[in-house]
């Protein structure tokens, strides 16, 4: 096979960044081939504020040493809106942050920035997906403000629109990979403060479980949230977590996902695309996933990452991967997302 | 303007997908009103293109003209070069001050030297915050308002009520 032209060097590969609710999913997301993972301490501090999830002083220390040991990042999140008469409780997260010797905080909150940036100005700042930041002007503005080196952007742009932004900025740009969807614009959605009064960012948590409620009927289970119902599943039909936007509701007489069908993120088909832009990062979503979940997203997006890596447009997705994928995606369907939109 | 003591009546900008004639009708009235501040322009949506941006900017400025505060309000979603163009041509309008509804149109309105209003779409949750946004050219914020079964009196959520449960364990 004749070799094909390479006009463009190949740039260096996006660093693979992996969720990490527990130490057991730290310790599976390094052993599968993660770059860096994401942590959140326990409290509100962070996008996943869930019961039996995130770590202590003493287990992020762990986690730190593990990674380190194997030569890999940890970053951790506090992302989610300082609020209410003390803020100290984000700032005090910061400070911490900085103690353990983290590799950067993932913030989303401009006072909290600003705070970091002041206090600890040698420690690297991530522009929180939570941030909404979706075009160059405020990613440039974090850079400008703040100094920040990497901002997540939200999972609303096209693929041509997130290299317009690569394109116009010196901050890193890291996108979503694999991961549970939501049908909103990440830092803007008010729904779960709708039906509860608490939201990823009040309160780093969407439909929060203590609002959560079980009903077993004679014919179906029903999923409360709040008292609002948000799904009815027969008998035959596995249950979801019901997060609000993900439920049937009953529109003009017709039951049916009204909002969003529960749908997985999976950018692996377009991974040549991604990496040839220059992405420095790929994220995979889910710190409230089980540690099985991290172990195979993460093994399988290393492998497809590898593959990818110089091959261009020979790059070919394995049957395997997606069916892998398949298995631990959110309503066993996966979409492209907004990346490829071709009815634009 | 800003330094009014007395309580100002403003008119926030329409959020609904109305026609280019409703909205046009719909400001000729407003110029009638005892109104001190008229927001207007389009937040909600890139594709709602029934009136043209320059069009925004001339019924700003003939608002103006009747004597009131005027605000262009800026798109709350900014995501392409499309929108970021017309964002710099409302804060380059040369006459009235923009609400900033994303942090891209604060730091826009921030290298104009235009003092701007913070909309209630920027992420403005603590005293911090705001004080930086202050820094930047800010005269005005828009809180958000924040639905919220917790916090809010209930009879502003009527919708919800009814299907409150009688006891929230730690609600």
């Amino acid at each position: 096979m004749s070799e094909l032209p390479t006009p463009t060097p190949v740039p260096a590969l996006p660093e693979l960044v992996c969720p990490a609710g527990s130490l057991p999913a730290l310790k599976a997301a390094i052993d599968h081939g993660a770059d860096a993972v994401y942590i959140g301490l326990k409290n509100e501090t962070n996008a996943r504020n869930f019961a039996g999830l995130n770590f202590d002083a003493t287990s992020a220390r762990e986690g730190l040493r593990y990674a380190q040991q194997h030569g890999r990042r940890v970053f951790m999140a506090i992302n989610t809106y300082a609020q209410g008469a003390d803020i100290g409780r984000w700032q005090r997260a910061v400070d911490e942050a900085a103690d353990l010797g983290v590799d950067a905080v993932i913030l989303a909150d401009p006072g909290l920035l600003d705070y970091a940036a002041r206090r600890h100005p040698a420690l690297r700042l991530h522009l929180s997906v939570q941030g909404s930041a979706t075009n160059y002007e405020a990613v440039n503005l974090a850079h400008e403000l703040f100094g920040v080196q990497r901002a997540v952007l939200p999972r609303v742009l096209t693929l041509d629109q997130v290299r317009h932004v690569i394109e116009h900025t010196p901050v890193q740009i890291e996108v979503f990979g694999f991961g549970s969807l939501c049908v909103m614009v990440e830092g803007r959605c008010l729904l779960s403060s709708y039906a509860t009064g608490e939201s990823p960012n009040t309160h780093g948590v969407c439909s929060p479980a203590k609002y959560v409620r079980w009903e077993q009927r004679p014919q179906a289970l029903d999923a409360r949230l709040n008292g609002i119902l948000i799904d009815r599943y027969a008998a035959s039909e596995p249950a979801g977590y019901p997060t609000l936007c993900k439920g049937r509701f009953e529109v003009q007489d017709e039951t049916y996902y009204a909002l969003e069908e529960p749908t997985s993120l999976n950018v692996v088909a377009m991974l040549p695309q991604v990496i040839a832009m220059g992405v420095a990062a790929i994220k995979v979503e889910g710190r409230q996933r089980s540690p099985a979940y991290v172990a195979q997203v993460t093994q399988v997006l290393r492998e497809a990452l590898d593959a990818a890596a110089g091959m261009g447009t020979r790059f070919q997705v394995k049957p395997a991967w997606q069916q892998a994928l398949g298995k631990v995606a959110e309503g066993q369907q996966q979409t492209l997302g907004a990346y490829s939109r071709p009815w634009r | 303007m800003s330094s009014k003591s007395t309580l100002q009546l403003a008119l926030g900008p329409v959020l609904f997908f109305w026609s280019r004639d409703e909205i046009l009708r719909f400001y000729a009235e407003a110029a009638q009103w005892p109104l001190d501040t008229v927001y207007l322009g389009e937040v909600v949506c890139a594709r709602r293109q029934q009136v043209r941006t320059q069009e925004w900017i001339s019924l700003a400025h003939d608002l103006a003209d009747s004597g009131k505060e005027v605000v262009l309000s800026c798109q709350a979603l900014l995501e392409s070069e499309t929108d970021l163009r017309r964002l710099r041509r409302l804060v380059e309008n040369g006459r009235v001050h923009v609400e900033a509804n994303d942090l891209g149109a604060a730091r826009l309105a921030r290298q104009q030297g235009l003092p701007f209003v913070a909309g209630p779409h920027l992420n403005i949750y603590n005293a911090d915050t705001l004080a930086l946004v202050q820094r930047l050219g800010a005269y005005r914020w828009v809180p958000r308002w924040r639905p919220s079964c917790t916090r809010c009196p209930r009879a502003s959520r009527p919708g919800l009520r009814r299907y409150r449960p009688r006891s929230s364990p730690g609600g």
